[in-house]
């Protein structure tokens, strides 16, 4: 529709994509290449074939370690998404000192992993920690995370909503905001109920957002590591393993990159199976706006 | 156009900018001696209590000493990375035992011809044991500077408040682990005895104070399914099991112990010597002068030993293969190793790797604990040798420990699963 | 009547406890900062105590490279910014305004590159950057930062362009304004809450980014969070109060930015602000 030069849009993505090749994508075709050779410092690699692939699938470890991930990462996004999507729905209307409260819910985002964990180790403290004190006089449950692991699993998940909760609200939050009030209304008058106005009118508007957030967080929980390695280590006995653990443990413990590299690459199958359901929908969404 | 060239003119100016600032950063000092270790070991070397003779080495020689400091675990990594690339502004690093790698040979540079044309004053009172260590196909790399060596700490005012006595063997350790282990009336738990970790350091300390049992030897003979393991295995898992290691014990760090410690939520603990200084700390410390560190005593079955052969780990220092400035980095060595200054380091809150520092007066009249840590010393060996595995080796003795104190395995089971597992990842 | 009592009385009881939720753990390291270290792990923990300045005192004496550590931070997290906002404006707009079958597969080339795990990134990226002499500077993790975040940016501010009509800029075409005089003159005032929105997310990421940043840098340009991870991972036990200290010290800048932009991420991920 502007001027007809072909090579105008390629040129303005070109600085986007240089920096995602040159950052990630040629450092990323090294990991594929490494992930089929056994490779450690202060040595010369030598090619293995899929010999490190053989290792991790045969590692009960890793096999823990990725159904940890899995439940985690479903558990952590389903989370926040309704968390996020309750919080919207009632932020949306106009009272006194919104901006504030809208600050405030979304403060978490702007602390670091290492802090936020100190604050939570701190809070659940199995002796004197606030939150263990109240659960155990309010609900007689000893929270103890560092002796049970579905307590330290569970910890892992709340950490993770708690700094993660502000991305999917941001998105959900002006998504909902740009509902027309007219089109809700209209449906009111019509006699739809509240539940129905949601579904219908409202739903309908941010699913796109919806889809957005939920896919990036996907991508972004499925890489969990911080959390998990400052709180338990993946400990006792690594029930709390995740992938991104598991991964560190090669790479940076046992400087054993090739298994590292391995892992990674399984890790990008994962974030693709899971991606790839959105990433259609998505597709079809530009398609369908073309 | 010509917007066009404003903006890339706006970008091209950011860059420069961050460049500029990057120089500017960089060229603060004119030559500088990089040295990649742990905030203890500068703090060792420049603090003032004891003499800041690194500082005033590199003030005669005219150089400035950067420090690059990380915590133990990333130390090492940063080390050893940046030795194995092509070139590095690393000249000096430090590296503790447990992380020596067999590539060493192919990181560091050797130091017998540095040591033979300019030697260290009084180089053969270092340790041996340290130095066979850090010596491969004959040749040394490394030069120790640290080393920490396990003692028992016991809070006498908890000890007062229940009216016992200082334990003189290991068993009354225990009995006084378990009579100091109860509830307060505001509800605050008191845990007996704390262990540093779940590794195989912390429980061959008891293996060794029962029965001189071992887990893994420096010729990597490996004993973790030995009677002596199992039942140092089986003892920690009752002391967790009556409430008289914490609690936490399972997902515990070494900075947990220290605030136990300090809020007389823990009333003994099995680790280094140098950790006197903090539990005493007045700032701290809830019983800044009431926490005594002692030889850990051995077992009363034990023969030929008073007080038990528990750990020793060191640090040592090494010169990365690729620095461009080893002379300098010797002699930075050479002045932190001599006599005087493994003096200074030490009542800077070392642990001196040279036995005579401890005959000096000031040691006596500065550390309470000298003469103690003196005599553990003579007895005390490395926990387990550094190989390209040991880290492995660790992960699974956790794992496997961990079960046992879940109630999922025995002693017996997991140490005989970690036998089974090790093997494979011994040395040829 | 009293339904909508009852649905205003829920809406608050939410928004209640989202806001306890989110403040709480704040609050304590927060105030845990002020207090000494035996009233930080006094039990019951007190709300009422002697505030003390202590803790600040002793981090600036005993920590130092704290201060140039956020020096460093402020410094990375302003090019990434800057970095990221220019790129991704430039390829939002072309994604917004053009179609073709290139532009697709490189959209859906910068979801699928982001997939893998940052860390497994590092083993190759570590030699390579060493080779080009960019260890330890600030360039470096400006570039590592934008290039993780171009795609959610190019993404957000692709959806904000969508929202600005194609009429402005066909009107100024007809006008003779080239494309670069459009983008300036019509897109950039008109996307300027889109560009708050897209770099909110690189900014907070820049400001608290560890493993980067403790592979990349060494002493030039070591960032806050890496000193903040050394205090609470120190040999000697750790100075609570002063890791507290310096958590809030870490915390306030950004949170104060939040705080400030927080209308504009709102606007700048709808449409609202193209239509006022």
């Amino acid at each position: 529709m502007f001027e007809d030069k072909r090579w105008l849009p390629t040129l303005m993505v070109s600085p986007v994509l240089l920096l995602l090749i040159v950052m990630i994508g040629i450092p990323s075709i090294f990991v594929a290449w490494l992930s089929l050779t056994e490779s450690t410092l202060g040595a010369q690699s030598t090619f293995v074939g899929l010999d490190n692939y053989r290792q991790i699938f045969s590692d009960r470890i890793f096999w823990r370690a990725t159904i940890n991930t899995f439940v985690i990462v479903n558990v952590v996004v389903y989370a926040e998404l309704i968390i996020a999507m309750l919080l919207a729905l009632a932020l949306n209307c106009k009272f006194f000192g919104k901006g504030l409260i809208f600050s405030i819910l979304i403060a978490p985002y702007a602390v670091s992993e290492v802090s936020a964990v100190v604050m939570w180790q701190y809070a659940f403290e199995p002796d004197v920690g606030t939150f263990n004190l109240l659960l155990e006089q309010l609900f007689g449950i000893d929270f103890n995370w560092s002796r049970n692991p579905f307590h330290g699993l569970t910890l892992i998940a709340i950490l993770s909503i708690w700094i993660h909760l502000p991305f999917t609200l941001i998105i959900l939050y002006s998504a909902i905001s740009t509902v027309p009030e007219d089109l809700k209304s209209a449906a009111r008058i019509e006699g739809a109920t509240e539940r129905q106005v949601f579904r219908l009118v409202t739903f309908r508007i941010i699913a796109p957002a919806v889809l957005i957030a939920l896919m990036f967080r996907y991508i972004f929980a499925m890489r969990l590591f911080s959390e998990a390695w400052l709180l338990t280590e993946g400990g006792p006995a690594r029930l709390t393993e995740v992938l991104g653990i598991y991964l560190f443990r090669s790479a940076f413990r046992y400087f054993d990159f090739g298994p590292a590299a391995a892992t990674g690459i399984a890790m990008q199958f994962l974030s693709l199976l899971v991606a790839s359901f959105y990433l259609y929908r998505l597709y079809k969404g530009m398609k369908a706006n073309g | 156009m010509k917007h066009k060239s404003k903006i890339m003119l706006a970008g091209l100016s950011c860059l420069a900018g961050v460049a500029a600032l990057n120089l500017s950063i960089s060229q603060a000092g004119a030559e500088t001696l990089t040295a990649v270790g742990h905030k203890v070991h500068q703090t060792t070397m420049t603090s003032d209590v004891g003499g800041n003779f690194a500082g005033e080495w590199a003030e005669k020689n005219g150089v400035e000493i950067e420090w690059l400091t990380f915590n133990t675990g990333a130390v090492h990594e940063r080390l050893y990375r940046e030795a194995s690339l092509s070139s590095t502004s690393v000249d000096v690093g430090f590296a503790a035992n447990r992380f020596f790698l067999p590539q060493f040979p192919a990181m560091f540079e050797p130091l017998d011809d540095y040591l033979a044309s300019n030697p260290i004053e009084g180089f053969d009172e270092l340790p041996k044991g340290m130095l066979d260590a850090m010596t491969i196909d004959g040749k040394l790399y490394g030069i120790p500077y640290r080393h920490a060596t396990a003692a028992l700490h016991i809070n006498t005012a908890l000890l007062e408040e229940k009216g016992l006595e200082v334990p003189t063997t290991f068993e009354e350790v225990l009995d006084v682990a378990r009579a100091l282990s109860f509830t307060r009336d505001d509800g605050t738990k008191v845990y007996g005895l704390m262990l540093d970790d779940r590794t195989p350091t912390s429980i061959t300390d008891i293996a060794r104070a029962q029965s001189n049992g071992e887990f893994l030897t420096q010729d990597f003979k490996l004993t973790a399914s030995s009677p002596e393991m199992i039942a140092a295995v089986q003892t920690v898992q009752d002391l967790y099991n009556e409430g008289v290691l914490p609690e936490t014990y399972l997902s515990f760090l070494t900075e947990d112990v220290i605030t136990f410690m300090q809020q007389g939520r823990g009333a003994m603990a099995i680790s280094p010597f140098g950790r006197n200084k903090n539990y005493n700390n007045p700032d701290e410390s809830q019983f800044p002068g009431k926490i005594i560190s002692i030889p850990l005593p051995a077992s009363e079955t034990l023969t030929g030993f008073k007080v038990a052969p528990v750990r020793t780990e060191f640090w040592a220092m090494f010169i990365p293969k690729n620095s461009d400035d080893k002379d300098r980095a010797w002699d930075f060595i050479r002045n932190a190793s001599s006599p005087e200054n493994t003096i200074k380091a030490a009542l800077n809150g070392n642990g001196p790797v040279r036995p005579s520092a401890y005959d000096d007066p000031r040691m006596a009249e500065r550390l309470s604990y000298a003469e103690a840590e003196q005599t553990v010393l003579s007895v005390a060996r490395p926990p387990l040798p550094g190989w390209d595995n040991s880290a492995r080796v660790q992960d699974i003795f956790v794992e496997e420990l961990d079960l046992v104190l879940l109630g999922i395995k025995t002693p017996e089971e997991a140490m005989n699963s970690v036998q089974e597992r090790v093997t494979p990842l011994l040395p040829e | 009547m009293a339904e909508r009592y009852l649905t205003i009385a829920l809406r608050f009881f939410i928004i209640g406890l989202g806001v306890l939720w989110s403040a709480f753990p704040i609050y304590m390291v927060v105030s845990s900062s002020f207090k000494t270290h035996i009233d930080i792990f006094a039990v019951p923990s007190k709300f009422l105590f002697t505030p003390t300045l202590d803790n600040y005192r002793q981090l600036l004496s005993d920590w130092p490279e704290f201060l140039d550590g956020l020096l460093n931070s402020l410094i990375i997290t302003t090019g990434a910014t800057l970095l990221t906002a220019i790129v991704s404006l430039l390829a939002g707009y072309a994604y917004s305004r053009y179609q073709s079958r290139m532009l697709t597969a490189s959209a859906f080339f910068m979801i699928l590159v982001r997939m893998l795990p940052p860390l497994v990134v590092t083993i190759p990226l570590f030699p390579i950057i060493n080779w080009l002499e960019l260890n330890d500077t600030h360039a470096i993790l400006i570039v590592l930062y934008a290039a993780f975040f171009v795609s959610l940016s190019t993404w957000i501010l692709k959806t904000f362009i969508d929202q600005i009509p194609r009429e402005l800029e066909e009107a100024a075409e007809v006008e003779g304004a080239s494309l670069m005089q459009r983008l300036i003159k019509i897109i950039l005032p008109l996307s300027v809450h889109g560009m708050v929105a897209a770099c909110v997310f690189v900014v907070v990421f820049s400001w608290n980014e560890y493993m980067f940043a403790l592979i990349f840098t060494s002493s030039a340009a070591k960032t806050a969070p890496l000193v903040l991870a050394e205090i609470s991972g120190s040999l000697e036990g750790v100075q609570w109060g002063v890791l507290f200290a310096a958590a809030t010290l870490q915390l306030a800048p950004i949170l104060i930015f939040v705080l400030l932009v927080q209308k504009y991420i709102v606007t700048g991920l709808t449409a609202g602000a193209v239509k006022g």
